[in-house]
């Protein structure tokens, strides 16, 4: 037999092959639920009050916090320089190209922490990098930085540095709000004038 | 089983050497086919000489099996692999400007190059032809930009169109290629013309 006529029979009954075979749809790009798993027990993802403290302070150009609550949330209170993606709009047309980008950054926030770990495990089941989330949300934010509490073991002094810091940051969201009130309390009692007495004696 | 080229795991540096390499390798397997002829690419329009439609269609059913059997083992993800995209008219009007250009100048724009390397004089003067018409077009494109942009249908696969298993088309082309090769041997006996084939 001719070698093109063995090529023709191998062609076709590849081909044949190919049509009885199931259509089969892989996908690179996504996890798979190990990969998932491993990624969120590592934490990798996770950006906590304090990094964002300062990512906000110093005003960080790499990084863009995206609101997920909802508009009329979002309008009553977010943090400085963020956007409002809601979350069910997530990965719609319209800001698809700030989720799946490789310029910045993104930190994920909501007021807890659940539905904004949703939003950065689907990111990443999608093959999106680039995407953090803010642990424990908002709620935790306010409460270890914008009222954080004094450290119980004032020897410890790590924990007094972060807290230094925390105050520091309280200035710089609520302005004088933030000085601690017994700090700056002045005793404005009238301070006794001693009467003169008349000199006495000496060579007057 | 991952994919076999981790694409987002090179650099473009390396992406662009891969492409050179592959480039050099596409140039070399043109110019083994004879494809560095004019003669022996104008003898698909005049029936003498099919080579050129045998080689590039088995090259086309190949990689189809090829990339069929790969995804169903797992090694490559389709819905990463570029599909070029379909403007009708672009498509259609462009088909006929390459389709004159092949007949009148010989080459098509890969083989041309193929010529070009191995010192052939009219293989030069067709890209400087290229060149001139990329030119223009760049020049005048709002002129044509309406035109260009009609009618864009996305990257479209033809399975997905015919609603057909991928392997089921393929099945459908192989047995066509098939057709065609017979009836374009035949023709090659019917049209031939030793005495121009002889030289090439």
């Amino acid at each position: 037999m001719k070698s093109r006529v063995i090529l023709a029979i191998i062609l076709v009954s590849l081909s044949a092959i190919a049509a009885i075979l199931p259509q089969k749809k892989n996908s690179a790009l996504q996890l798979n639920a190990e990969e998932l798993l491993q990624e969120i027990k590592l934490g990798t993802y996770n950006i906590g009050p304090d990094q964002l403290t300062e990512i906000i302070v110093n005003k960080d150009p790499s990084y863009m916090l995206i609101d997920l609550r909802p508009a009329s949330e979002y309008e009553k209170f977010s943090l400085p320089g963020a956007i409002n993606i809601p979350f069910d709009s997530l990965f719609t047309e319209n800001w698809i190209m700030y989720i799946d980008q490789d310029l910045r950054k993104n930190i994920f926030f909501t007021n807890g922490g659940t539905l904004s770990s949703t939003a950065l495990v689907l990111s990443r089941q999608k093959g999106f990098k680039n995407n953090f989330v803010l642990a424990g949300g908002l709620n935790r934010w306010f409460e270890t930085v914008l009222n954080a509490k004094p450290p119980a073991n004032s020897v410890d002094t790590e924990a007094l540095k972060i807290y230094q810091r925390r105050l520091a940051a309280q200035q710089y969201f609520k302005g004088g709000e933030a000085l601690p009130k017994n700090d700056v309390q002045i005793d404005l009692k009238p301070i006794p004038v001693r009467k003169k007495k008349m000199v006495q004696g000496g060579c007057s | 089983m991952g994919p076999i080229i981790p694409v987002h795991g090179i650099s473009e540096e390396w992406n662009l050497l891969i492409a050179f390499l592959i480039g050099l390798g596409f140039g070399f397997s043109l110019e083994q086919a004879g494809f560095s002829s004019s003669r022996k690419l104008a003898g698909m329009f005049y029936g003498y000489d099919i080579t050129v439609l045998k080689v590039f269609f088995t090259a086309a059913i190949t990689a189809m099996l090829g990339l069929i059997f790969l995804n169903y083992l797992g090694w490559i993800d389709m819905s990463i692999v570029y599909v070029n995209q379909y403007y009708i008219q672009s498509a259609i009007v462009g088909g006929v400007i390459m389709g004159v250009g092949f007949i009148a100048g010989g080459f098509c724009p890969g083989t041309s190059v193929c010529a070009a390397a191995i010192g052939k004089i009219d293989a030069m003067f067709f890209i400087g032809g290229s060149l001139i018409g990329i030119l223009l077009f760049g020049e005048t494109y709002s002129l044509w930009e309406e035109l260009y942009n009609k009618n864009f249908l996305g990257s479209l696969k033809l399975s997905s169109v015919l609603n057909m298993k991928d392997g089921v088309l393929a099945l459908i082309i192989v047995l066509m290629a098939m057709v065609m090769f017979w009836i374009g041997e035949r023709a090659e006996k019917k049209f031939g013309r030793e005495d121009i084939m002889k030289e090439v």
